[in-house]
């Protein structure tokens, strides 16, 4: 199966980078692991995933309850805004794949996703903060098992 | 592993606003834009060797991460006083333009299209891409898709990676080109002036003629009389990649041309107390405030602005579309916000040919990549046109190369003082009586979305994208409406 690892984030916004970093993480313990780095967010990444059978995305997030460091595993539907928020003109990562699959183009079939919880990235920086990086590595040997990389 | 079930923290912090006033009578009064930006990327960036930004300058902004990668690498041919070779500068030029055309392309069918192809005032829901699809065909919507994709595996050959690359270095680029790879940058580029051409078809068809949307292009409410800056070649060409600045007054007419080493006889800062953003303005007229006129220092720049200062376009399709459009809108200088739109479709096309005339160059492929700086860093000065306008990288460094003065002048902050001229000026004409519509607060958003402005684009927190809130208030300040976008 052909699987691309898309990290999302930005390395030079603390711990905005997580998502980068586990993702490169994951390509030193396995080279032969096709993994891409990219700032932008739903459908305007949707050029570099045609054409791969499974799609793993890992991202930072922020929520309202959480603890830095937390690993979660979101659904495509999860990403789905709510109908009283109804963005302008973008819209989100489910539906860019609905577009893909509707305009012809092979999307991935299995996508998983990955959000990490983390505590700063309003703030410039190359290192994330302590909580968040000295979870890294059972971070990234989490998804290695869950996924089976 | 905990499953949940996505709930964001609302980033106040995040948010751009637009806030509107409304007086005892419930028309506008005064309406501004105001937006996050995170500060002390300059000071992140003292003490590092400038041979590191054109890698870190990528990550200051998701949507362009090339614009800031080429004006930093431009800077650091500067510091060390090194030209490009022959081959390295159209190896830049190919990347740059790839990036250009395809990211041109987005905007118009994905943000700012779908007001025009859909409609103004249709539902929320629709007036997105998939509105745009609807009306304008699969085959188009997945076109756009592939011309992207074709264009980013150019920036992959190139730079190295398909979104922030790595090749620029003082002197040239880190890696030859191949006939192989020629032989997929020429398709590529064939696919995009295709499209590009069957794009400005489809404007013709869907905006032109539609005498209402016509009408709203050229009405007043989205009109502006301001000067334009932008670079351009020998010829007074278009050019996103190098050449002199230019700035035209609101008649047309050459107010400065310059290189960009003198920026700082020309452009000047203004500050305002209720946004971190800064103003900028022609230091030889002076601000004057939020006014246009030929008594303004405002200017505005990105495609509109570029074809505003420009002579005409350096290639021959681009320089067709430029001439009729015109034409249609009555002779240059166009001052009519909407009409970036339009201007945008004009140079994806020139950007497309340029990628396809500088891949045919038999020069392309020579191994003469780089020329070795040796002269001691002091300062340098860079400058590309980012497809929001012009770009400004400046660095001081140390006899060694580590950075201790950064400035940059990103593209928006160059509009954004006519931004929020924009903005006050569509809810003053549009917002009567106290009726504010989704349909007339959308029809605010267009004014600024003419311009693709990059707000707070340096985070990328899921669910990625940042939130705009429109807010408007009545005479005693009371909020009477509030609209998410985005959330």
């Amino acid at each position: 199966m052909n699987t691309l690892i898309l990290g999302i984030g930005n390395l030079i916004l603390t711990d905005d980078g997580v998502g980068i970093k586990i993702a490169q993480w994951l390509k030193e313990e396995n080279p032969k692991l096709e993994v891409l780095e990219t700032s932008e967010a739903g459908i305007n990444f949707l050029d570099l995933v045609i054409g791969y059978d499974k799609l793993i995305i890992i991202d930072s997030i922020k929520t309202k309850q959480g603890k830095p460091g937390e690993l979660y595993k979101l659904e495509l539907e999860d990403l789905k805004p709510t109908m009283d928020f109804l963005p302008s003109h973008g819209i989100d990562i489910a539906t860019a794949f609905e577009v893909g699959r509707k305009l012809g183009f092979k999307m991935p079939k299995y996508i998983s996703i990955y959000a990490i919880e983390i505590k700063s990235n309003l703030t410039f920086g190359e290192e994330c903060t302590e909580e968040v990086r000295e979870r890294i590595p059972f971070i990234a040997g989490q998804i290695m098992e869950e996924e089976k990389l | 592993m905990k499953k949940i079930t996505i709930d964001p923290i609302t980033r106040l912090e995040g948010h751009g606003k637009i806030e509107i006033f409304l007086n005892d009578e419930g028309n506008c009064e005064r309406a501004c834009l105001q937006i996050p930006e995170l500060r002390g990327f300059e000071k992140f960036s003292e003490g590092r060797p400038a041979e590191e930004m054109p890698r870190i300058t990528t990550m200051i902004c998701g949507v362009c991460p090339t614009a800031h990668h080429m004006a930093s690498t431009k800077a650091l041919d500067d510091l060390w006083q090194v030209e490009p070779t022959p081959t390295a500068k159209k190896i830049r030029e190919i990347m740059y333009n790839a990036f250009q055309a395809e990211d041109h392309i987005l905007h118009f069918f994905f943000l700012g299209g779908p007001d025009f192809v859909v409609g103004p005032q249709a539902p929320a829901p629709e007036r997105n891409i998939l509105g745009v699809i609807a009306k304008a065909g699969m085959e188009t919507g997945g076109k756009v898709i592939e011309m992207r994709k074709r264009l980013r595996n150019v920036l992959r050959i190139i730079g190295g990676k398909p979104v922030m690359p790595t090749c620029g270095l003082p002197g040239g680029v880190s890696k030859a080109i191949s006939e192989e790879e020629r032989k997929t940058i020429i398709e590529a580029g064939e696919y995009a002036v295709d499209f590009c051409k069957v794009a400005l078809g489809l404007f013709d068809d869907i905006v032109l003629k539609n005498k209402d949307y016509v009408d709203l292009i050229t009405g007043d409410i989205y009109k502006h009389r301001t000067y334009y800056m932008g670079l351009v070649d020998e010829n007074n060409k278009v050019n996103f990649y190098d050449g002199l600045i230019r700035v035209v007054d609101p008649n047309g007419k050459e107010f400065a041309k310059f290189k960009i080493q003198q920026y700082l006889d020309h452009i000047r800062e203004h500050v305002e107390p209720w946004t971190y953003v800064r103003f900028s303005y022609l230091k030889n007229v002076g601000w004057k405030g939020f006014v246009d006129g030929e008594e303004s220092g405002v200017f505005r720049v990105a495609p509109l602005a570029r074809l505003n200062v420009s002579d005409g376009m350096a290639t021959p399709l681009a320089q067709e579309a430029y001439e009729k459009m015109y034409e249609v809108l009555g002779g240059k200088p166009v001052h009519s916000t909407l009409a970036f739109h339009w201007a945008r479709l004009v140079e994806a096309l020139y950007a497309s040919e340029r990628v396809l005339e500088l891949a045919r160059d038999p020069e392309l492929t020579s191994p003469d990549i780089v020329n070795l700086p040796t002269a001691t860093p002091k300062e340098g000065i860079g400058v590309v046109e980012a497809p929001r306008g012009t770009l400004i990288h400046h660095y001081q460094t140390d006899e060694r190369g580590i950075l201790t003065k950064v400035n940059l002048i990103v593209a928006t902050q160059n509009n954004s003082a006519a931004i929020n001229m924009s903005v006050e000026k569509a809810a003053k004409s549009l917002i009567k009586n106290g009726e504010v519509s989704d349909g007339i607060l959308n029809m605010i958003e267009m004014a600024f979305r003419a311009y693709d402005p990059c707000h707070a684009c340096a985070t990328h927190s899921l669910p990625g994208r940042m939130p705009l809130e429109v807010n408007v208030y009545d005479s005693k300040g009371n909020s009477v409406r509030t609209l998410k976008r985005n959330e």
